[in-house]
């Protein structure tokens, strides 16, 4: 099947900024909501390195990712997975990043809701939370990548000035308390390495770029743009495990359900100016609703291309309640969510949605340039 | 039009819904905490906690709460039991007529019976509930609790307010008051090699002060005339359980040692008569500690550097920097700094409870050595050497440069 026969849902061009916002937005908040560094293994008060070793980690595995959507700047992974391995075995290699795209949005959510319910909304029922984020969430999906990246542009600074805020705010708790940051990595690399494997594997969310990249109005930068966006979220995330551990203390902070916001809770900054938490809390919102309506959009657009839809929009309806209602059941509780995150659970089976459909994909690229063919031409 | 009509309805739903709000509370008709007292009867095995709330009715303002609210204190105190804290919490709930609301409670203070019992199972419910702020002032009280919550303080609304802000002023003025919040009590209690060291609050009984003579008619008016409480020294624990008091000169020393001071004042004798008093404020103190290996074992060296300025000098001394006499004042108040830290180091020895925290430095610098002492650190901790060394510094005589000469006084 020729390539221009694939349906094209849209012609919509995000600029390179808006995909580089959306990026960051949609990192750093979850891997500051519940700061898997400190909470996922025992890294302690070498939290901060491992932050610093998960940029790496997670910086190849968005070479991995969007290294073949540069290759086919006009064509999403839906489709250069039909080109290389051929129309079945590619629409079913693409289901597998659309299941992604589902866990990823259904657990960023209940994380959100999850947050929401322990600490101020005690008596809301989970899936009305759920519901609500769904719904904001696919109306920006519905709305467009445009929308969506302007939404981006919007949220964008208050995001960052608010986690700037809250990290001022904490620095001089942070200072009095750097003690609790000794000893420096006394107890080899392991913890350190224990303590990554979470914060590299929720890189998963960029899979986002295999359906995003054709829509940038350079797709060539979008490599670059990734790993910049990489880059200041990790730097915000070796920030914010700095404060927090020091605030919290390695050992209790590892104990927390999400510490960054526990630590936000605990600052007096004087007698007229405390309870800041809120500035934490608007910036988790908006990460949140940004990450949510881009993979509903990409989940969205993956499943229309698989069925060979012209048109993803009605697609979106059906696929908010299954995602509401995944959200909503596939964790029973805080514990199974947190079970979830253990190192050795998510992190094999978080990866296997990068490397088995990414892994195909470049062997079939490879061989075929081995084989001489030209890949991008059928 | 059609559209605009669905989009108001759209942004009309999504207002009202997106808060999130799932019923209504409004914020008149709580019951606001202001201070929370725990307090554990060894015989029942019983929690009781005592919850200080604001009396909306009397705290009212100006306007109509003077005839309104005369008669009523601007605040109540209610008590209840229960076997957990929490249970007790909740029992609360049966003699109040509003909902309770915790989040601004400022005062955690837990009597000496809860403090000697353990009170990681209040540390544990308090980080659980998310009413609760960790930023709370910490305090533990000697003497009466029950006193304490009804205790009126003559500049203050509240006696919440007033224990707040009074150990605020402490460890401001004084730095007589140790660890801030109910956090810092958690990362400490986490962190090997340190105990916790929680501020203390003295209830000031009638006997206690000296109203002596006229019984007689004058006791109804002394009880709120005298102050309710009196802020200073701290209460040394092992793990989560009391184990002894320390009084202000050992306090400060902790101060001292731990760079905690805000400002401070010390009193030496003058070096010629060898009795005047002289006043000298510390405006300013840093320390660092650091280990060190000696021959036998490790060694830790304390460094305090401190600056001041003289505040009670009420004798005629040559106070140019020729005669020396600066230096030797300054060698006397480096002498009392380094008596006051001994004097904690002596008393952490005698309970076992290392509050400085010169364990967790040698877990922290040296964490090898640590993996070797660790288990056994209170007999390493026994007669390890440990040296103070002090460097003081007087900048200022405040607005005078020297004192009125002794023939013109009289």
């Amino acid at each position: 099947m020729p390539a221009n026969s694939f349906p094209k849902t849209t012609t919509e061009k995000i600029a390179n900024r808006q995909l580089l916002f959306m990026l960051f937005m949609m990192r750093t908040t979850v891997v500051i909501a519940f700061l898997p560094v400190l909470t996922s293994a025992d890294a302690f008060q070498d939290a901060w390195a491992a932050a610093i070793m998960s940029f790496f980690g997670a910086a190849l595995l968005v070479l991995v990712i969007a290294g073949l959507g540069v290759k086919f700047p006009e064509l999403t992974a839906v489709e250069y997975a039909q080109k290389l391995i051929g129309k079945w075995p590619g629409k079913i290699i693409s289901l597998i990043l659309v299941w992604a795209f589902l866990v990823i949005a259904a657990t960023d959510t209940r994380i959100y809701a999850e947050a929401l319910l322990t600490g101020f909304l005690t008596e809301t029922p989970l899936p009305f939370i759920v519901f609500m984020m769904v719904i904001a969430g696919s109306i920006a999906a519905y709305s467009g990548l445009e929308v969506i990246g302007r939404a981006a542009d919007l949220l964008f600074p208050v995001f960052l000035a608010a986690i700037v805020l809250s990290l001022v705010f904490a620095l001089p708790d942070a200072l009095l308390l750097k003690r609790n940051l000794e000893p420096v990595l006394a107890r080899g690399i392991g913890p350190v390495l224990r303590g990554s494997i979470i914060p590299i594997i929720i890189i998963a969310q960029y899979l986002a770029l295999t359906m995003v990249i054709p829509a940038a109005n350079q797709p060539g930068k979008a490599l670059g743009t990734a790993l910049w966006a990489l880059t200041g979220s990790s730097v915000v995330l070796v920030l914010v495990s700095l404060v927090t551990t020091a605030i919290m203390g390695p050992d209790h902070g590892s104990r927390l359900v999400f510490p960054f916001f526990s630590m936000v809770r605990t600052l007096n900054i004087s007698i007229f100016l405390e309870r800041v938490e809120i500035f934490a809390l608007f910036a988790w919102g908006f990460g949140i609703f940004i990450g949510v309506s881009v993979f509903m959009y990409c989940g969205s657009r993956a499943v229309a291309q698989v069925l060979g839809l012209h048109d993803y929009r009605p697609l979106i309806g059906p696929l908010a309640v299954i995602w509401g209602t995944f959200a909503e059941h596939s964790y029973q509780d805080m514990f199974q969510l947190r079970t979830f995150f253990q190192p050795k659970i998510a992190g094999p089976y978080a990866l296997s949605w990068i490397v088995i459909p990414m892994g195909i994909l470049w062997a079939a690229y490879g061989i075929r340039r081995l084989t001489g063919g030209k890949p991008d031409e059928k | 039009m059609k559209n605009r009509l669905a989009a108001l309805i759209l942004i009309t739903a999504a207002a009202l819904t997106l808060t999130g709000c799932w019923n209504r509370r409004d914020p008149e008709n709580l019951a606001l905490v202001l201070a929370t007292a725990f307090d554990y009867n060894n015989e029942t095995q019983k929690y009781k906690v005592i919850a200080q709330m604001a009396n909306p009715i009397a705290m009212g303002g100006e306007d109509g709460g003077q005839t309104a609210g005369g008669e009523k204190k601007p605040y109540w105190t209610v008590s209840a039991d229960g076997s957990a804290s929490h249970q007790a919490m909740r029992n609360l709930t049966l003699k109040v007529s509003r909902e309770f609301f915790w989040a601004h409670n400022r005062v955690f203070v837990f009597s000496e019976s809860v403090a000697r019992n353990g009170i990681y199972p209040i540390m544990d419910m308090s980080a659980r509930e998310r009413q609760l702020r960790a930023s709370a002032h910490v305090a533990v009280v000697e003497g009466d609790i029950n006193i304490l919550m009804e205790s009126e303080f003559p500049l203050e609304e509240s006696g919440a307010m007033g224990i707040d802000r009074q150990i605020a002023t402490i460890i401001y003025e004084r730095s007589l008051f140790p660890e801030k919040t109910l956090n810092e009590l958690y990362s400490t209690l986490s962190q090997p090699g340190v105990e916790m060291f929680i501020g203390r609050v003295k209830v000031i009984t009638v006997s206690d002060t000296t109203a002596g003579g006229e019984e007689g008619a004058g006791t109804s008016e002394t009880p709120t005339a005298a102050p309710p409480i009196l802020i200073g020294g701290g209460a040394l624990f092992k793990g989560d359980r009391m184990v002894g008091w320390a009084n202000e000169q050992e306090t400060i020393g902790w101060a001292y040692a731990s760079d905690r001071v805000f400002r401070s004042m010390l009193y030496i004798k003058d070096p010629v008569d060898n009795k005047t008093p002289i006043g000298i404020d510390i405006e300013n103190l840093e320390s660092r500690m650091h280990p060190e290996s000696g021959t036998e074992g490790p060694r830790i060296i304390v460094d305090i550097k401190a600056k001041g300025h003289l505040h009670d000098i009420p004798v005629d001394r040559d106070l140019t920097l020729e005669s020396g006499y600066i230096k030797s004042l300054e060698q006397r108040s480096a002498q009392e700094i380094r008596n006051a830290v001994h004097s904690t180091i002596d008393l952490s020895r005698r309970t076992e409870s290392d509050i400085i925290g010169f364990g967790n430095l040698i877990y922290r610098k040296q964490p090898k050595l640590w993996e070797q002492i660790g288990d056994r650190w209170y007999d390493v901790f026994k007669d390890i050497e440990i040296d103070v060394r002090v460097h003081m510094n007087i900048r200022r005589t405040g607005l005078i440069a020297s004192p009125l000469a002794a023939e013109k006084r009289r």
